[in-house]
């Protein structure tokens, strides 16, 4: 057995894809005027294959006041279609977001088929009946047409179900039915205007039901689509709101591509954004007395090569400051009795002016001779003013706190700083082993620089009278940071 | 959102498609361009996307470790079929530039986003540290000319504009610039790092030999 009827297979391989004949084209032109004129009317077709049918839509109702739309699957019918239509997504229409009540005209003849189970766009799948891909496309289709806008159907007589006729006769007025003029796909032109249920003439409505049964069933035959329309055309709206949305949800790569080469977005502006603004010294207006000389010097804005007749040196000068923090440490006392150790780092400027000697003969020649307000070099940057090197802790100490019994102690004379040290370099003094594997754990498992778990030091002061301290250190977020507090066990 | 990546077709590259490279991370952004440093991180990333995964994008970086579950500690790309990964680093140090919305896209609105380390737009002075990038295809002679000037800009040491012949080879050879790795897009750079004893020496030998002159001397070498 065959995985599929060959004519089915043809069918699915072109993604269904059967455009309209010209003929019947020509004649739905003629049964349709614009209702307003020189109005800006909207008009869309959801699966518009190479977009000819729209696109001689928009010619009939008068081009430059017509919008016209398009959805396609098939990137070459896309491609052809964005060149008649104004606005063309290449895409799934069940992957793309389009505002509803939003067109005065919708061109449907929609692919056709059985849909497989489970199929994906099952969430505008309302039909309880055969499931049809006809179905599919008119459920995420009508709702885009306004109140009072044209719907042209274009689908097999043989899908007109029970399920199909109810929603048309429940969602369209004034409607008729037609043969299309090329009969190899038994196709039926349906025509209506969409009107609220409730405005619905339920005689109407009745009786179309009962035509739409009677060709699908095939006891009546539809009459061939007028080539001379007898009737008032229908009158396609304009369309005074703006379109909010008519997009698709899902990125492709190259139609993306092509948005981008329209859009541009920051890449006119890369060097605006992305080069450093580097300031061109200029001229000064004025002789410069020293003190300019000086502030010019330290600001950068003065270098390159000087002579000095007095000492026959010739030198090559740059200026510059920069910024340092500087560290400055103090222990705070907090009206409750206990004591914070403050850590600050202040910006401070720091001008630093360098030189070639080039003077030929120099024993300095080829050195930097530096002129700078900080003294140089620095080599103990790490070391504070009371010789914790804190580069060598394993863990940030953050601010340190300590408890009243703990500054009775500091008070009687006791160093807590080789403790701290200790402490921060992972040496966990005479706690429990298995605490201290803990400890080291949480150290092990710091992201971003801080720790997710304490971790607790205890050491002995004095054995005799079993004087013990402990040391927590805790991260309390990003407000607060790390919080090291000394605390007698009595105090915890 | 995996799912719906899952069973998107593979659709034909054109050539307009191989400037687009989806982040395997988060589907629904696009990115144009990526920079990285030697390490494989994150340099330089152009970005377009709805607002909602944009924003998706900063946050599960921002988290990276902290968030086992939803943190980025990588963005994973396909570039020429292979998968490639770009470390974000240090998220501290990145920073962002954005449009502003763009309505009505077909795709709705989207947005287009810069994310780069810092160092690209603030040199170092401190650390003698920069990053230079640079867009689309630039003569040789004005990248040159820019990279000097940064390289002015972030040298404690004088700099005459004469020695750039002598002093660019140099920075080279100790290993004070690094090209920069472009993954993919019209983007490209290099990283300054001056070590700036080890150039103090170079250079004052280069001045004992007479090879950095005060004035520039024409040796051109040509006949007349």
């Amino acid at each position: 057995m065959a995985l599929i009827f060959p004519r089915v297979a043809a069918n699915f391989a072109r993604n269904g894809y059967y455009p309209t004949d010209e003929p019947t084209i020509e004649r739905i032109l003629n049964a349709i005027a614009a209702k307003d004129p020189n109005q800006r009317i909207r008009i869309i077709d959801p699966t518009a294959g190479e977009g000819v049918a729209i696109a001689e839509v928009a010619h009939h109702l008068g081009r430059e006041n017509v919008e016209a739309y398009a959805v396609e699957y098939n990137r070459e019918r896309a491609d052809h279609a964005s060149t008649l239509v104004d606005h063309c997504l290449r895409s799934d229409l069940m992957d793309t977001v389009i505002s509803n009540t939003s067109f005065g005209f919708l061109f449907l003849n929609p692919p056709y088929g059985d849909m497989a189970p489970g199929y994906n766009g099952a969430i505008y799948d309302q039909s309880k009946g055969r499931k049809r891909l006809e179905k599919l496309f008119y459920q995420k289709s009508f709702p885009m047409l306004q109140y009072g806008g044209i719907l042209t159907f274009i689908i097999p007589y043989n899908q007109l179900d029970d399920e199909l006729s109810t929603w048309l006769c429940n969602h369209f007025s004034q409607l008729r039915i037609y043969e299309a003029v090329d009969k190899q796909f038994k196709q039926v032109v349906i025509l209506g205007v969409r009107t609220k249920k409730s405005d619905l003439d339920l005689a109407d409505r009745k009786k179309m039901l009962g035509v739409f049964k009677a060709i699908y069933l095939g006891e009546m035959k539809a009459e061939e689509l007028p080539q001379d329309w007898p009737y008032d055309p229908y009158l396609v709206p304009s369309s005074k709101a703006e379109l909010q949305n008519f997009y698709q949800i899902t990125m492709d790569p190259a139609e993306l591509a092509r948005e981008i080469a329209n859009l541009k977005g920051l890449w006119p502006e890369f060097n605006l954004h992305m080069k450093y603004k580097q300031s061109v010294p200029r001229a000064p207006v004025t002789k410069p007395r020293d003190w300019h000389i000086a502030m010019a010097l330290s600001a950068g804005e003065i270098s390159g090569p000087i002579h000095s007749s007095e000492t026959g040196q010739t030198l090559i000068v740059k200026g510059d400051t920069h910024k340092e923090k500087v560290e400055h440490t103090e222990w705070k006392t907090e009206q409750d009795g206990s004591k914070t150790f403050i850590r600050t780092l202040i910006d401070k400027f720091v001008p630093v002016i360098k030189a070639w000697d080039m003077t030929d003969g120099s024993p300095y020649k080829g050195k930097i001779i530096t002129i700078t307000t900080v003294k140089d070099p620095e080599p103990e940057q790490n070391v504070n003013n009371d010789g914790v090197d804190l580069s060598s802790f394993l863990f940030p100490i953050g601010r340190l706190l300590m408890t009243r019994g703990i500054d009775d102690l500091v008070q009687q004379g006791l160093d807590l700083l080789p403790y701290v040290t200790r402490h921060g370099q992972g040496d966990w003094g005479d706690g429990y082993e298995s605490d201290n594997k803990q400890n080291d754990r949480a150290v092990k498992a710091m992201v971003d620089g801080h720790l997710y778990e304490r971790v607790m030091s205890v050491y002995i002061i004095d054995p005799e009278n079993d004087l013990k301290i402990w040391i927590i250190t805790e991260w309390h977020g990003d407000d607060d940071g790390h919080i090291t507090t000394v605390l007698l066990p009595s105090e915890y | 959102m995996y799912t719906t990546n899952a069973v998107r077709k593979e659709e034909n590259t054109t050539s307009l498609e191989k400037h687009m490279h989806r982040l395997e991370e988060i589907p629904d952004l696009m990115c144009d361009a990526c920079v990285v440093d030697k390490y494989n991180n994150l340099v330089f990333l152009s970005v377009w996307g709805r607002d909602t995964a944009l924003q998706e994008l900063y946050s599960r970086i921002t988290l990276a470790k902290k968030d086992k579950e939803f943190g980025l500690e990588y963005l994973t790309f396909k570039i020429q079929g292979v998968r490639t990964r770009v470390y974000v680093g240090n998220v501290k140090e990145l920073t962002k530039r954005s449009t502003r919305t763009y309505k009505q896209t077909k795709f709705g609105t989207l947005l287009h986003t810069w994310i780069f380390d810092k160092s690209c737009i603030k040199p170092d002075k401190a650390n003698h540290t920069a990053t230079v990038l640079l867009e689309g295809e630039i003569p040789i002679e004005e990248f040159a000319q820019y990279h000097w000037s940064v390289i002015k800009d972030i040298c404690p040491l004088p700099l005459l504009d004469h020695w750039r012949s002598e002093i660019t080879p140099l920075l080279i050879d100790h290993k004070m610039c690094e090209d920069l790795k472009t993954f993919f897009g019209q983007v490209g750079g290099v990283r300054l790092i001056l070590d700036i004893p080890k150039l103090e020496e170079s250079m004052g030998d280069l001045i004992l030999r007479d090879r950095l002159t005060t004035y520039p001397t024409h040796h051109t070498g040509l006949q007349h």
